[in-house]
């Protein structure tokens, strides 16, 4: 109000002291929305409106302040511009108008402002350069605004240019207007050679067709694409490459044009289609494997079936010869010759022996016979009563504890009890009466880890322990090898098949058997089988 | 009349023999080959005159004794005609086989010759019990 007041008076009172302005001018000046003011022919300012006190942030006092009424002036390079150097004084010194020249007015407080000043000579009615006119236009929004943008710019191309990725731009027109360092590096040419549709002579000349139609086709869509082609690099090599599209809009929702990136996926689709290649390859291999297993197996079985069969036929006929020969020569032989007459016979019963057992081997595969509900304390009873003979010999005590019904073959159950109990009645020591253990346990999954069984499987454990001889424990594996034996046949007779199908059984049912033993103590078989069979 | 198919002549004399030492059959036919026996059974089928029984090996080249079974018993003229089945084999695999194709009775060959005349002996009473249970 006090500033209005002010150039009221200043109006009023020193409007005659204005050359070359009358008051209607005056007036009008006043009402201005830009900032201006004037000076007489000494520099003075001789008047101001409210627009220009208002720039200033300041009054600036009429007839003592010189050139101009900010606080402080400076060139845009931020040079300071002494008051009498400025272009008021050039003005009145050269009696013409200057333009266009940008400077940086400081208020009191320290503001800074971008302003473009107008300065005009103005002569009186015989041509005498009286005083002058400024008018002041502030830029600073505009300034601030193009800043802002110039930033905008060269954050957008610091970004896309250290993007480890090739990114384009195209207009409207789905000309490309810009291309990432990226691009340039991979492409290896220049921008004018890429610029417009340069780009597409870098495409493989068989992904070009479905290249531009996705591209034409998501253009005029303004939708967003995702494509793989081949791309030129710079070493001439066509490389894949995974490229996504995006449509532009200014704010206004106005179509720019597209910005893309594409990345190098060479590598990682040539690896996919190598390893795919090479997994197909292994499957192939493995099912050849599988059927040839297959095959071998049933070519072993069929083997070992024919030639036990076959090995049998002329057997029962040393057998049955031998026997004739002893029936109708024993008086006329001598002792000896009785003896090797005895001697064959025995080795032919033995030789049946092996062959039955490698026959029971063989042909014991996971059958059609049927897994049913197998109560265990039948069949170790059943088991026991068959050797009851042999344990009232050996005076043998057997201690049965309770046993689990599990899923198995009846008859392999039965094999299998028969054969380890006969086990522990055989290998006993002469300087201990027997004792043979059957318990159960439930297996534990450290167990499981440890023997590898199936986790979402429930197991029994049936362990059998006895007090014979024992053997090493570095043999624990190797007992049950087919035809392993770690004793004399005169002390202890066997064809070393018993414990070998004792594991055939075990693993027919799914299972696991271990053994632990030191010599002279005993030795317990640890039998792991599945509840359930499936 | 006994019919016996083996193919293994040893086998057959001493069957033969066994045969002979405990009086059994006073007829006995042996065949080395199974089809030797079919062709003989057929152009017996017009002389009316049916065998009492059949003694047959099961491994046999050729046409082995469950498939010369079979044949045998696809002609039901012969439903009644007992059969026995001899082998060195013991399995439940051989042994169900037998059955199924139309064996009556399976056993394993002995391997003495005290065994071969008290097998011979079982098969006599054996059938004669046949034959017995079988009288319309």
């Amino acid at each position: 109000m006090t500033t209005k007041k002010k150039n009221s008076d200043t109006l009023t009172g020193k409007s005659k002291s204005l050359p070359g302005i009358d008051q209607l001018q005056l007036q009008m000046l006043q009402g201005l929305p830009a900032a201006t003011y004037t000076c007489d022919s000494k520099g003075r300012i001789t008047f101001y409106n409210e627009a220009a006190a208002k720039l200033w942030g300041r009054e600036p006092k009429l007839g003592v302040d010189q050139w101009c009424g900010s606080y402080k002036s400076y060139r845009t390079d931020g040079a300071p511009v002494p008051s009498e150097t400025s272009l008021m004084s050039v003005v009145l010194k050269e009696g013409r108008a200057v333009t266009g020249e940008e400077i940086v007015m400081e208020r009191p407080n320290g503001e800074r402002l971008h302003v473009l000043p107008h300065p005009r000579p103005i002569f009186d009615s015989k041509g005498n350069l009286v005083a002058a006119i400024n008018t002041l236009i502030d830029i600073t929004d505009l300034k601030k605004v193009d800043n802002a943008l110039r930033e905008s710019e060269v954050r957008f191309r610091t970004v896309a240019n250290t993007a480890p990725v090739l990114i384009w731009m195209s207009d409207k027109n789905k000309n490309c207007t810009f291309f990432n360092k990226g691009w340039m590096d991979f492409t290896g040419r220049t921008f004018e050679e890429e610029a417009g549709i340069g780009w597409v002579k870098g495409l493989h000349p068989n992904d070009l067709e479905k290249c531009m139609n996705m591209y034409v086709t998501s253009f005029e869509a303004r939708k967003n694409f995702y494509l793989e082609y081949r791309l030129r690099r710079h070493d001439g090599e066509y490389r894949w490459i995974a490229s996504r599209g995006e449509p532009r809009y200014l704010p206004d929702g106005t179509f720019e044009g597209f910005i893309g990136s594409c990345t190098d996926i060479n590598d990682s689709k040539m690896n996919a289609a190598i390893l795919e290649e090479r997994i197909a390859e292994r499957t192939k291999a493995l099912n050849e494997a599988v059927i040839q297993l297959e095959r071998s197996n049933l070519e072993l079985a069929q083997f070992a079936y024919v030639v036990t069969h076959d090995l049998q036929e002329p057997l029962r006929k040393v057998k049955t010869f031998t026997d004739r020969l002893m029936v109708k020569t024993a008086r006329k032989l001598n002792e000896d010759e009785n003896l090797y007459l005895m001697k064959i016979k025995n080795s032919a019963d033995r030789m049946s022996g092996l062959i039955k057992d490698v026959l029971n081997y063989s042909i014991l595969t996971r059958s059609a016979e049927p897994y049913i509900p197998t109560d265990l304390n039948y069949i170790a009873k059943h088991v026991l009563t068959d050797f009851e003979l042999l344990i009232t010999q050996k005076k043998a005590t057997v201690e049965l504890g309770e046993l689990p019904v599990i899923e198995a073959v009846h008859l392999q159950m039965n094999q299998l009890f028969n054969n380890l109990i006969g086990n522990s009645l055989k290998f006993t020591s002469s300087e201990k009466k027997p004792v043979i253990k059957i318990s159960s346990s439930d297996v534990s999954e450290v167990e499981k880890t440890a023997y590898r069984l199936d986790r979402n499987k429930r197991y029994v454990k049936i362990s059998f322990a006895d007090n014979g001889i024992g053997f090493n424990q570095e043999y624990a594996e190797q007992i049950f090898e087919i035809f392993q034996r770690l004793n004399g046949n005169d002390e202890y007779p066997g064809t070393g098949i018993g414990l070998a199908l004792c594991k055939k059984i075990i693993s027919n049912h799914q299972g696991t058997i271990h053994a632990e033993s030191s010599p002279g103590v005993g030795a317990t078989f640890h039998v792991l089988l599945p509840k359930k069979q499936f | 009349m006994v019919y016996i198919i083996d193919d293994d002549s040893e086998d057959l004399e001493l069957i033969k023999t066994a045969y002979d030492e405990t009086k059994a059959s006073e007829d006995i036919i042996a065949f080395e080959d199974g089809r030797d026996f079919l062709n003989y059974i057929e152009l017996k089928e017009n002389s009316k005159k049916s065998p009492a029984y059949i003694l047959t090996d099961l491994k046999m080249p050729a046409l082995d004794g469950i498939q010369m079974i079979e044949i045998f018993r696809s002609n039901n003229k012969y439903n009644i005609i007992p059969v026995v089945m001899l082998s060195t084999s013991n399995l439940n695999y051989d042994i169900e086989r037998a059955y199924k194709c139309g064996v009556n009775c399976f056993l394993t060959k002995p391997d003495t010759y005290n065994g071969w005349k008290a097998t011979v002996d079982k098969i006599e009473l054996w059938v004669k019990r046949w034959y017995e249970a079988h009288q319309v």
